[in-house]
């Protein structure tokens, strides 16, 4: 498949202004809350009319401001996951799904809710309400209710932003083989660099109602193009150097950053920041400078806040840009 | 003691009742969900029924549908159809009057529904007729209701622009409304409170109906 979006719009006091192009697979759309991203996704379905601009789906038309096309969203064919679901409250969790097929005969529709009850295990739910539903069960139904119709293009607002951890996790996992049971075209929207990464296979990097950076995500992962993208992919440490006598930016992931016993020391150490998983330290070093470095447990688990420590990106991993005026 | 008037006068509203609730309700829904230039100024010019007296909004109708109005000369002299002094002009008045209510509750039902379902019905490939059906209606059904019960119950008690267009002949449009007022100028006192009982019960049956209906069809809200 193949997506291609230019568009431009606005929407209050916000100014749209979003061109990229997607290849097979899924893509995550990657930004701050604020970024455009939801309008963007917005724009694909048709529920928002961009000012100018086109949006192609594998060659076809959905909107095109030169050419006066804009394709009603009901003639699109694209699913769409809303934030919150928005499952019809009145409708069985059967009826919710079998609501994009009404066209098809029962035996079809029976068929077709079969399927989905089977593929997103909602075997015994068919006919409760969304009220009575948790949340990763209304996620699994709209999943159901957006797929049932078999779209050309699967559109997914946030999908897991309205869950709780434990079951984000577990239903991250789920989707990924719930993608391989149904090869459908995936354009989502997140402000969760790991849900992205696991997710998709291209990535576009959104800020302020604009495309920062698109293309295969292990690219934008480790060749962020600006400084802003390297924050929104997940870079802990960005700060302003002087390299070969040229004013830049550089930037390092924290676990790219060794903390070594020995070495002259650089750097003191702040406070420890136990996240479980992973236990970070944050340091200043000695030219005023404060960075963030993945420490490990068994090594560091007894350093003390004031501890001098040499602080340095490991060989050829830190990232650097041409310092921009007022960036 | 004839009972003509109980008959004109529920004739009259569920009429006029049916006719608000096929006009008014799309609209309300429409009012609810469009955003152009001027729409706070339709918005009000709907309700302007509400605040102006009955006799005045007859008076204007008479003006409109009058033998000697374009319209009123148009239907009469085409159909051999005139509203005046006819039971149609009754229902007429009522709509008139009663349509606002039914509009302005509607309308508030809709926008308190998120309008993101209206947008997932769109993206499952219904129409906006299928949207309004399955979703928005469904949705809004309290609301959509009340109004209903609200407009029924004005069209029942209406008077002044009835009075003013279809004038007061008993046994062809003379309501219960006019029929107590009747009653009373002329003395029989007794027929005016059966006449008035009567109504308060149909009155209030009505509502209950609707209201009984109106739980019926309820679903449990979202929690």
């Amino acid at each position: 498949m193949s997506l291609s979006v230019d568009i431009r719009l606005r929407a209050g006091g916000f100014s749209l202004d979003a061109a990229f192009q997607t290849g097979d697979g899924a893509t995550a759309i990657l930004g701050a809350s604020g970024a455009g991203k939801t309008l963007t996704l917005r724009s694909i379905a048709g529920l928002q009319a961009p000012v100018d601009g086109k949006i192609l789906l594998d060659g076809v038309s959905l909107f095109n401001s030169t050419e006066r096309v804009n394709l009603p969203v009901r003639r699109r064919n694209v699913g769409y996951l809303f934030q919150d679901y928005a499952l019809f409250p009145h409708l069985t969790v059967a009826e919710n799904i079998a609501f994009g097929i009404s066209r098809r005969t029962k035996a079809q529709q029976r068929e077709s809710v079969s399927r989905m009850v089977d593929l997103l295990r909602l075997h015994g739910l068919e006919e409760r309400r969304p009220a009575g539903l948790s949340g990763g069960e209304r996620q699994r139904v709209a999943l159901g209710r957006a797929l049932a119709p078999h779209p050309d293009l699967l559109l997914l607002d946030e999908p897991f932003s309205a869950l709780d951890a434990p079951s984000r996790e577990s239903l991250v996992e789920e989707f990924i083989a719930l993608r391989e049971a149904i090869d459908v075209p995936t354009v989502l929207v997140t402000h969760d660099v790991a849900e992205a990464y696991a997710l998709a296979e291209h990535l576009v990097i959104m800020g302020n109602g604009r495309v920062l950076q698109s293309g295969p995500k292990a690219v934008v992962f480790h060749q962020p193009v600006s400084p802003s993208v390297a924050r929104l992919v997940g870079v802990q440490n960005i700060f302003n150097d002087v390299r070969d006598g040229r004013p830049v930016v550089v930037g390092v992931r924290a676990s790219n950053m060794v903390v070594g016993s020995e070495g002259e020391p650089n750097a003191t150490l702040d406070q420890t920041v136990d996240r479980g998983v992973q236990l970070l330290g944050r340091f200043t070093t000695d030219r005023g400078v404060q960075v963030v470095a993945e420490l490990h447990r068994s090594r560091f688990a007894d350093l003390v806040p004031g501890s001098r420590r040499r602080v340095e990106a490991r060989e050829g991993t830190a990232l650097v840009w041409p310092a921009s005026p007022g960036a | 003691m004839d009972w003509d008037a109980l008959r004109i006068s529920l004739q009259v509203a569920v009429t006029s009742t049916i006719l608000a609730t096929l006009v008014g309700v799309p609209f309300a829904w429409w009012l609810a969900r469009a955003s152009f230039p001027g729409r706070g100024v339709v918005s009000a010019l709907v309700l302007a029924p509400m605040v102006l007296p009955p006799t005045v909004l007859g008076y204007y109708l008479l003006q409109a549908v009058g033998r000697r109005s374009a319209i009123g000369g148009l239907l009469d002299s085409v159909f051999d159809f005139s509203f005046v002094f006819d039971w149609t002009g009754a229902v007429l008045a009522a709509f008139v009057v009663s349509t606002p209510f039914l509009v302005r509750t509607a309308q508030a039902g809709f926008e308190s529904v998120d309008s993101v379902y209206e947008e997932a019905a769109r993206t499952l490939g219904r129409s906006e007729i299928s949207v309004f059906l399955h979703v928005a209606l469904p949705l809004a059904r309290r609301s959509v209701l009340a109004g209903v019960a609200l407009a029924l119950a004005r069209a029942l008690g209406e008077f002044g622009a009835t009075l003013m267009v279809a004038g007061n002949l008993p046994g062809r449009t003379q309501t219960m409304s006019i029929a107590i007022y009747d009653a009373m100028l002329a003395g029989r006192t007794s027929d005016a409170r059966v006449l008035a009982i009567t109504l308060t019960f149909v009155s209030v049956g009505l509502l209950v109906a609707i209201g009984a209906g109106a739980s019926a069809s309820s679903w449990r809200q979202r929690s």
